[in-house]
């Protein structure tokens, strides 16, 4: 599904030119979940902006299916992040001057959804993630836990194709990662691509396939089930 | 979305409160001054605009010319009307009016019944041919058609008859000017749009012409006689503007009577102008104060964006991350940019709300000097629609740069919000910079400008007019008075404990009206004719208003006396005053001998230089009485004495008692108007202006404490930081001072070009406004970097 080819991303200062990204290949099928690690600065958070369109590769191919998105207009950029992608970010990213249902009514709205049609798809999530009695409560006023899990639910319910985690759990205590975590899984058992950061070897517990990135390269790239087995 | 976007709008004008108010304070102002300008404009240009076919009447002026000065006068010679109606092609009809002014109105039992009244013409059928009134009875072919028929409109036949029907009226005999007996034979609605036709009583010309009384006042027969009164009313065919000005210009060279010396000039003047020029509402708009009204609401309206586009701009970076995330879910640039306009909106609404509030205010404040007729209406269809514009230029004027701004960013960026502060050059913090210059040097050249014109205003109230205006009190005597009254008048005031000296003249010595006549004098055996102006008085005048007299004695009855001024002398080619006495000079076909020479004084406004000045004995146009008070004389009870004087001649028409003083000030009331809405103009950009200061200063400052509290634990005092601080603003007034120096400079010294007697180009006045925008800035930013210095590093640090 997502084909990246010699990814390259370099940062140029007076003198040099500084990669970041050095020759990516890599592949995600559809379905997978995949764990990207390394240290930090390896360039984990890079690598996933790139594939999230958040930011451009210097050089190198993008395909998506059979979509070339090596480089877009913005106009194109918000179009497949409509489409596409869902993002669950470390600091939660919530718009403080929305309540929690309306951040996760706002990508309904960029979606042109219906009113009667926004109004039970919230709903149903805030039923799901048991959110229903802070429905109206503001972002300051819920732990953080409770704002990742609102993260959660504004990036999937617009349903997105891939969803990108960075360090979704950096921030919260091991019950709320946990539960984040049982999330996942289940949204992709449910279908969902998803692609997370993470430096907790328990989080990476969850997913299939690990990829370790070391000063902007792919040092390893390997199932964890087989792993653990081995 | 909308909701949504509404929503996040009203949360952060409620969160950011300081902003918001900055905003809506600022951008009201400007909302009320344009809006109140925009009626004003609207309605000095709306005067009979609603006649049918409105752009094809117009009224026939004269210009007499001598070469050196024109006399433009809105009448024209009576035989011009029968003249154009017989050889102007392009003429579709002719209407002639003559204005009486004012005219007493009775009944046969008692003639002044109705007193005086100032809005009765003459006029001819045609009239009602090119106005369209509606008939309430009678009707426009013939009711004007007889010599003594009168068409009243609705309020007159109220005034006389009380509540009848129109039909009823027909017929009743009204009198005119103490003695001519006129019929009704009509009646037709007031107008009910805005008009400066005000007539309410239309006397048959045809009465004026087979009176010969009447007609004899009205020149009917003669080219050469231009009165103001008088007017010639054209409707051209459709498209014949051209054709008729050629045709008019025929008529001029068959009929216009020029000599060696005069000149006359027909024009034609559309009716759109007679708002502007003269007319019969005793009150003309100038175009060029309704312009001027205009740039200055465009800068107040200007200055108040500014405001809004620094601070949001400013604080920009407050909401990137919104922008990031919005961006992740989707949002496309144009959706932010419609979101941010959107807030601006909901801002710009609030505004328009007080705005309107203030507008109240504003035409109170102004009503001195605003037409009285005009007043506000809110929910007009034209105001709602102006409303709809005006919100939407101040939405693009300073919604879109911010908006730019905002949905610019990229989603990392601006989710990573502090690696978007590059240092070194930075286009929007330049932009900003040059906005605040922008906005101080409007405020700067205002200030200037208000100051150089004060000073010039108490100059003129107080430059030495050469004699004494102190305690001298007019009276102009009614339309009718004869010369027996005033007399009696004169004598009776005179009696009066108060009153020191009294004096019948044909007008006060400091005028705004101006009577020149020209008079012969000999030079190497040839008469050659002299310009000047003329004053007749009895023998007290010049004692009673203490001219300074610097040869020769003062005229005396003898009615062959003049008295000259030091200019006459400069006219007359008289070198010494000395040689001036027992020179001849023929005035009107009559001989006379100077007798006395004045000293220049000022017998008009400081616009004017002073001219050749005759003044002699004579009983003819003696219309004004003055009057010198006592040195300590009570002024209520001395002005109550004369009152009572006046009441016991004049019963019917009572004239004004005025001071001198104050009529002389009113020759400045249009400096003084001036000096009152730039007074108010500067107060409102100096206010936006401080205001949006203070909200960026607060914000940028803010924005320092880290490096402030750093400063200070290395050791930087509470008043060097304040310096450190302020240092850049004082530059910023700065560079707004020279900016604004040179356009302030060229508008006084043009201004004052419109002055014979005028201050010097007041410099101090641009070092005062400097210092004052100075202080001003000063102020406002210490008062925030006063907290920032202050604060406690210790806790500034920990917190980052
Ligand atoms: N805009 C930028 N300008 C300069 N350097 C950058 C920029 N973005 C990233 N870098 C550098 O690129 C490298 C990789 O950054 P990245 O954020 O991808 O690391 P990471 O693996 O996510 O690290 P962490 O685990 O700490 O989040 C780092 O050395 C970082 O300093
Ligand atoms: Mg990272």
């Amino acid at each position: 599904m997502i084909k990246l080819t010699d990814i390259d991303k370099t940062i140029s200062s007076k003198f040099q030119k500084e990669f970041i990204l050095k020759g990516i290949n890599l592949e995600i099928e559809e379905g997978e979940f995949v764990t990207i690690m390394g240290p930090s600065g390896a360039g984990k958070s890079t690598l996933l902006n790139i594939i999230g369109l958040l930011d451009d590769a210097s050089a190198g191919q993008y395909l998506l299916g059979e979509e070339d998105l090596t480089s877009l207009s913005d106009k194109r950029k918000a179009k497949m992040h409509k489409e596409h992608f869902g993002f669950v970010f470390q600091a939660y990213h919530l718009i403080d001057e929305l309540t929690v249902y309306e951040n996760i009514e706002t990508p309904l709205l960029y979606r042109n959804v219906k009113s009667s049609e926004r109004k039970s798809l919230v709903a149903e999530i805030l039923d799901r993630f048991g959110m229903v009695a802070k429905k109206d409560l503001f972002p300051a006023q819920l732990s953080g836990g409770q704002q990742q899990l609102v993260g959660v639910a504004r990036a999937i319910i617009g349903k997105p194709s891939i969803l990108l985690a960075d360090e979704p759990t950096g921030n919260l205590h091991s019950a709320q990662s946990k539960e984040i975590m049982e999330l996942f899984q289940k949204l992709n058992d449910e279908g969902t691509t998803i692609i997370q950061v993470t430096h907790s070897e328990d989080n990476a517990k969850y997913s299939k396939r690990i990829i370790e990135l070391e000063d902007g390269a792919i040092v390893k790239d390997y199932n964890s089930q087989e792993a653990q087995h081995a | 979305m909308f909701k949504n976007h509404f929503k996040i709008a009203l949360r952060n004008i409620r969160k950011q409160g300081l902003r918001s108010v900055i905003h809506v304070i600022g951008l009201s102002i400007g909302v009320a001054v344009c809006f109140v300008i925009y009626n004003l404009v609207s309605f000095e240009y709306s005067f009979d605009k609603f006649h049918k076919d409105s752009d094809q009447i117009y009224r026939v002026t004269t210009v007499t010319s001598n070469g050196v000065e024109d006399w433009p006068n809105p009448g024209a010679p009576f035989p011009i009307g029968p003249a154009i109606s017989n050889e102007m092609s392009a003429v579709n009809n002719v209407a002639q009016i003559f204005d009486t002014y004012r005219i007493m109105v009775g009944t046969f039992a008692d003639e002044q019944k109705f007193g005086v009244k100032q809005t009765v013409t003459y006029a001819d059928q045609h009239y009602f041919e090119i106005f369209d009134y509606k008939w309430l009875a009678g009707n426009k072919e013939s009711s004007l058609s007889e010599a003594n028929e009168v068409v009243l409109t609705e309020t007159s036949v109220k005034q006389y008859f009380g509540a009848i029907e129109p039909e009823e009226a027909i017929g009743k005999e009204l009198i005119y000017a103490d003695s001519i007996p006129f019929y009704v034979s009509g009646v037709v609605a007031d107008f009910q749009e805005n008009s400066d036709l005000k007539f309410t009583d239309f006397l048959s010309l045809q009465t004026a012409k087979s009176n010969k009384d009447i007609s004899i006042r009205l020149n009917i027969e003669e080219w050469n006689s231009v009165n103001s009164s008088s007017q010639t009313i054209v409707k051209l065919h459709q498209n014949q503007e051209a054709k008729a000005e050629k045709e008019l210009a025929v008529i001029d060279e068959k009929y216009g009577e020029d000599d060696e010396e005069w000149t006359t000039t027909f024009n034609l003047e559309p009716l759109s102008e007679w708002h502007f020029s003269s007319n019969f509402n005793y009150r003309s708009a100038d175009k060029s104060v309704l312009n001027g009204l205009m740039l200055i609401g465009l800068f107040i309206l200007v200055i108040a964006c500014i405001n809004f586009i620094n601070l949001e701009s400013a604080q920009a970076r407050l909401r990137s991350k919104e922008v990031g995330i919005r961006k992740t879910l989707g949002s496309s640039r144009k959706q932010l940019i419609i979101q941010f306009l959107m807030e601006t909106y909901v801002i710009i609404l609030l505004a328009i709300i007080f705005g309107l509030i203030l507008s109240q205010f504003g035409i109170r404040y102004f009503a001195d000097i605003l037409p009285n007729t005009f007043e506000l209406d809110y929910l007009s269809m034209e105001n709602l629609i102006f409303l709809l514009s005006l919100s939407v230029m101040v939405l693009f004027l300073s919604g879109l740069y911010p908006a730019m701004i905002l949905s610019g960013y990229t989603p990392i960026k601006a989710l990573n919000n502090k690696k978007e502060f590059k240092p070194g050059f930075n286009l929007q913090y330049l932009i900003r910079k040059n906005l605040i210059i922008l906005q101080f040097s409007s405020s700067i050249a205002f200030i200037i400008a208000v100051l150089a014109i004060n000073n010039q205003i108490s100059f003129l109230m107080n430059k030495d007019v050469g004699f004494n205006k102190e305690a001298v009190l007019h009276i102009s005597t009614p339309f009718q008075s004869t010369l027996d009254n005033t007399v009696k008048l004169k004598n009776n005031l005179a009696s009066l404990s108060d009153v020191k000296s009294t004096s019948m003249s044909s007008g006060t010595l400091v005028s705004n009206s101006i009577w020149t006549s020209s008079v012969e004098h000999e030079v190497n055996g040839e008469l050659v004719e002299v310009g000047v102006q003329t004053k007749v008085a009895d023998t007290n005048y010049l004692a009673l208003y203490e001219v300074p007299l610097l040869v020769g004695r003062n005229y005396s009855t003898d009615e062959s006396e003049v008295v000259i001024n030091e200019s006459a002398l400069t006219a007359l080619g008289i070198s010494s005053p000395i040689d001036a006495l027992g020179k001849h000079l023929v005035y009107d076909e009559k001989d006379m001998t100077v007798v006395g020479v004045i000293k220049n004084v000022h017998t008009r406004s400081l616009h004017e230089e002073i001219r050749p000045l005759l003044v002699g004995n004579g009983i003819r146009n003696l219309f004004t009485v003055n009057i010198k008070l006592n040195k300590g004389a009570n002024l209520a009870s001395a002005v109550d004495a004369i009152q009572n004087a006046v009441k016991s001649i004049y019963s019917v028409e009572r004239p004004e008692i005025k001071f001198l003083d104050e009529t002389v000030e009113g020759f400045y009331q249009s400096e003084v108007r001036l000096r009152k809405i730039l007074f108010f103009a500067t107060i409102m950009a100096i206010l936006i202006s401080a205001l949006g200061l203070f909200g960026l200063a607060s914000f940028t400052i803010s924005q320092r404490t880290k490096e402030i509290s750093i400063r200070k634990v290395l050791g930087a005092s509470v008043a060097e930081l304040i310096v450190l601080i302020s240092k850049e603003y004082a530059i910023l007034i700065g560079i707004a001072f020279l900016l604004a120096a040179y356009p302030a400079w060229y508008f006084i010294k043009d201004w004052l070009n419109g002055f014979q007697y005028k201050i010097e180009v007041p410099y101090g006045v641009f070092i005062l406004a400097g210092i004052i925008a100075l202080i001003l800035c000063m102020t406002i930013v210490s008062f925030h970097s006063l907290r920032a210095a202050s604060s406690n590093p210790a806790k500034i640090l920990k917190d980052e």
